[in-house]
């Protein structure tokens, strides 16, 4: 099959780029640990409340862990308890996340804290907080009637 | 009546407006990465 | 130059009865444009804050009447229609059986879209066109939709058996390009669409009727974008025909390579299915491996459109020239830009240079945590499907219709067409655009207007939604001009002849190599690729399974 000189240097540009990008996220992924979240943590949705660390939602400091704080989430139809934190500057924090009953999602929006939330699983991410405000927490999985109602907030304090 | 050696035809404006395409995309992909570094 | 003898021998006139059913599937696609896109306005216009739904009807009732109108039945009716035609035009006019076989899965499809829409619209089936559990919908609602499926596999055979039918009779030859590529294409609906059928016969439908208590979550989820992203190809597929084969014709051109043709919709048989993860990419329960696998995969169906852009250029370029443009660039002055079946396409193609870049963003791994259920998301698809695919189809409208009906597109339809789809993209690159920027802010998809407790940064996504409104209300006002052209062509236009264009390939272009017609390779290839992308990830997500969910109803 014959090919024009000029769509073999289209390709080669083509191709190259998409090998570029896959290097640069494969890097970040396998060699920095900047993976999307995947955690393959089970629990049983009907119990949530009472299986640790659910049955204390809420910021918490912790030692001789890669990260300074956990904070955790229970969501639920439609509703995130805690409904506001706030975790020191510069910390690194890790999100521990699950739901009651349907699929949710968890983002702060303008960070790229971004996970599903899917009963049966949870969902952890692990990120340094190295801008001070307030991030917007919200559903941006549809749930039901209440979807665009569930919101918390996260304060990154000085 | 095709000739033997058929001369490519002329595509520079085929290239150019691909490598346009091109260049499209790997700076959208960089900026978006940009903005993924800078966000926690 | 054509004698009148030669002229009359190259009109092809697609069969009545097979135009029959042809139009009976666009009827039903115009239909479903026309009540889709009523509920797209309803939807900016409530996002806007400036707007409540009237009789107690709720914006994820008609959000749900969208995506399923839109996403899966003005697609795969237009689609079918166009490849019914196309078959008939190249391979031969259908038998009385492989017709009768096109009717049943028509009416198959054409019971369960009622079916479904009947409980969208009692608000029994306010679930989104995903259909994601555990939000269960009416068991009526799943029916209907198992129905369009197994619809679609009834009237894809019949195209099918067209095509088998015609290698028969013409062994060693390849295929007519377009027939071709309408066999790739169903070849990728029905290897990805049983998914889907699995899903909902075997999981969804059971529990939404109680006979069992407990979905598996993950799984469902998984075979539902087994199937979500060759979806998307099912829809670009049929515009890429048109573009490869019909714009050749219209431009006065010829088709730039045969081969290269097959060779990319082979690429996009093997490439578009083993991806399904990239929609999955911030779920829990999928190692971080498998979806860093199914990135590559997705990585590498880009390349088929590589192909595809400089095809398109090429074909231009040459044509260009043919007609004496100088220069680098003198050959884009010399395309019709007077006729509405390029021009119209044509921006269509435009529109797929930042909806592709867009598309390669949201699949690069952990890039997607920017965007992923963003808004940003649906700025994407409007521009990818709603634009490219369904300006593409508008503009192949513009020549079937009157082609089936024996009508022609007078010089102010035509005029009015081209309008329309500058109207369109107006409104589109407005809305589009704001979706796509407020969609980096974090605004999310798939939601109600809300100010969120009051929050400053959800504050400042409003005038953005207020553009999305003003972009909105544009493209219905491009919804009303469609349908407009549409109902002329079919009713009220002056009887003609009206050509349906199907290119042919350039002299100097090579003999195709047979290979690309190799069913059992590519089958294998493809097949291949998706127990190698996803066997290893659905057993462990089977055998880990945490316990199941019952059904909620929360809307």
């Amino acid at each position: 099959m014959h090919i024009h000189k000029y769509e073999k240097w289209w390709l080669t540009l083509g191709v190259s780029s998409l090998v570029v990008f896959l290097i640069i996220v494969g890097i970040s992924a396998f060699h920095y640990g900047s993976h999307p979240p995947s955690a393959k943590v089970y629990i049983d949705p009907e119990r949530v409340d009472e299986i640790a660390p659910f049955n204390n939602p809420g910021v918490h400091k912790v030692e001789g862990k890669d990260w300074d704080y956990e904070v955790v989430f229970v969501a639920s139809a439609f509703y995130y308890n805690p409904p506001e934190i706030e975790v020191p500057l510069g910390s690194t924090v890790k999100f521990i996340a699950t739901t009651k009953d349907v699929v949710h999602g968890f983002q702060a929006a303008g960070t790229n804290i971004n996970m599903m939330l899917e009963p049966g699983y949870v969902s952890e991410y692990v990120t340094t907080v190295d801008k001070a405000g307030e991030f917007l927490i919200l559903c941006n999985e549809y749930c039901g009637v209440g979807h665009s109602t569930m919101t918390s907030m996260l304060k990154v304090v000085e | 009546m095709s000739k033997k050696q058929e001369k490519e035809p002329e595509l520079k404006g085929t290239l150019y407006s691909v490598f346009f395409v091109g260049a499209f995309i790997l700076v959208t992909w960089f900026m978006a990465f940009y903005l993924f570094i800078d966000r926690f | 130059m054509t004698t009148v003898t030669e002229k009359a021998k190259s009109f092809i006139q697609v069969d009545k009865r097979d135009g029959r059913l042809a139009l009976a599937h666009i009827y039903v696609a115009f239909m479903a444009l026309f009540i889709g896109g009523l509920c797209g306005l309803l939807q900016v216009l409530v996002r806007s804050g400036q707007f409540t739904l009237p009789w107690g009807i709720t914006y994820y009732q008609i959000l749900t009447v969208h995506g399923v109108l839109l996403g899966l039945i003005l697609t795969t009716y237009f689609i079918f229609g166009f490849q019914i035609a196309a078959v008939s035009r190249t391979a031969g006019t259908l038998t009385d059986k492989q017709r009768l076989i096109g009717w049943i899965g028509f009416w198959t499809m054409t019971a369960g879209t009622v079916a479904a829409s009947i409980m969208v619209l009692l608000n029994e089936a306010s679930v989104l066109y995903t259909f994601y559990a555990p939000l269960q919908a009416h068991w009526i609602f799943y029916v209907g939709m198992a129905l369009v499926v197994v619809g679609s596999w009834i009237g894809g055979i019949a195209q099918i058996m067209k095509y088998v039918e015609w290698r028969k009779a013409n062994p060693g030859q390849p295929s007519p390009l377009i027939t071709f590529m309408v066999v790739v294409n169903l070849a990728m609906w029905i290897i990805c669409s049983l998914g889907v059928a699995v899903e909902v016969v075997f999981q969804l439908i059971p529990w939404s009727l109680g006979w069992v208590d407990k979905i598996d979550v993950l799984l469902s989820r998984t075979l539902f974008w087994y199937f979500g992203h060759p979806l998307v190809y099912f829809w670009l597929l049929p515009a890429y025909m048109v573009w490869y084969v019909v714009i050749p014709k219209i431009i006065g051109g010829k088709i730039f390579s045969d081969s290269l043709a097959r060779l990319s919709f082979m690429l996009f048989l093997i490439f578009s299915i083993p991806v399904g993860f990239h929609h999955q990419l911030t779920e829990p329960g999928i190692d971080s491996f498998w979806k860093f696998l199914q990135v590559v995969l997705t990585m590498m169906v880009v390349i088929p459109s590589l192909l595809t852009a400089f095809s398109l250029f090429a074909s231009f370029e040459i044509r260009g020239r043919e007609l004496g443009a100088k220069g680098v660039f003198g050959w884009f002055k010399k395309l019709p830009w007077k006729d509405a079946r390029f021009v119209v396409p044509f921006i269509g193609m435009a529109a797929f240079i930042p909806a592709g870049a867009g598309g390669i963003i949201n699949a690069s791994h952990q890039m997607n945590q920017i965007i992923h259920n963003t808004i940003w998301v649906t700025g994407h698809f409007h521009l990818t499907l709603a634009t490219t695919v369904v300006l593409t189809f508008f503009g192949a409208a513009y020549w079937l219709i009157p082609h089936l009906t024996g009508r022609i597109l007078t010089k102010q339809m035509n005029r009015l067409a081209i309008i329309q789809a500058i109207v369109w993209a107006i409104g589109m690159s407005i809305m589009s655009g704001a979706m796509h920027i407020v969609g980096l802010y974090g605004a999310p998809r798939r939601s109600d207007f809300s100010t969120y407790g009051g929050s400053e940064q959800a504050t400042d996504w409003i005038p953005y939604q207020i553009a999305q409104a003003v972009g909105g209300t544009i493209l219905f006002i491009g919804i009303i001009l469609v349908l407009y052209i549409v109902a002329h062509l079919l009713w009220f236009a002056p009887k003609g002849e009206t050509e349906f264009p199907i290119g042919e390939v350039s002299e100097h272009a090579e003999k195709t190599p047979m290979v690309l017609e190799n069913w059992k390779i590519w089958l294998t290839i493809c097949i291949l690729l998706i127990l190698f992308a996803y066997t290893i990830p659905v057993i462990d997500m089977i055998q880990n399974a945490p316990p199941g969910s019952k059904g909620y109803k929360l809307w």
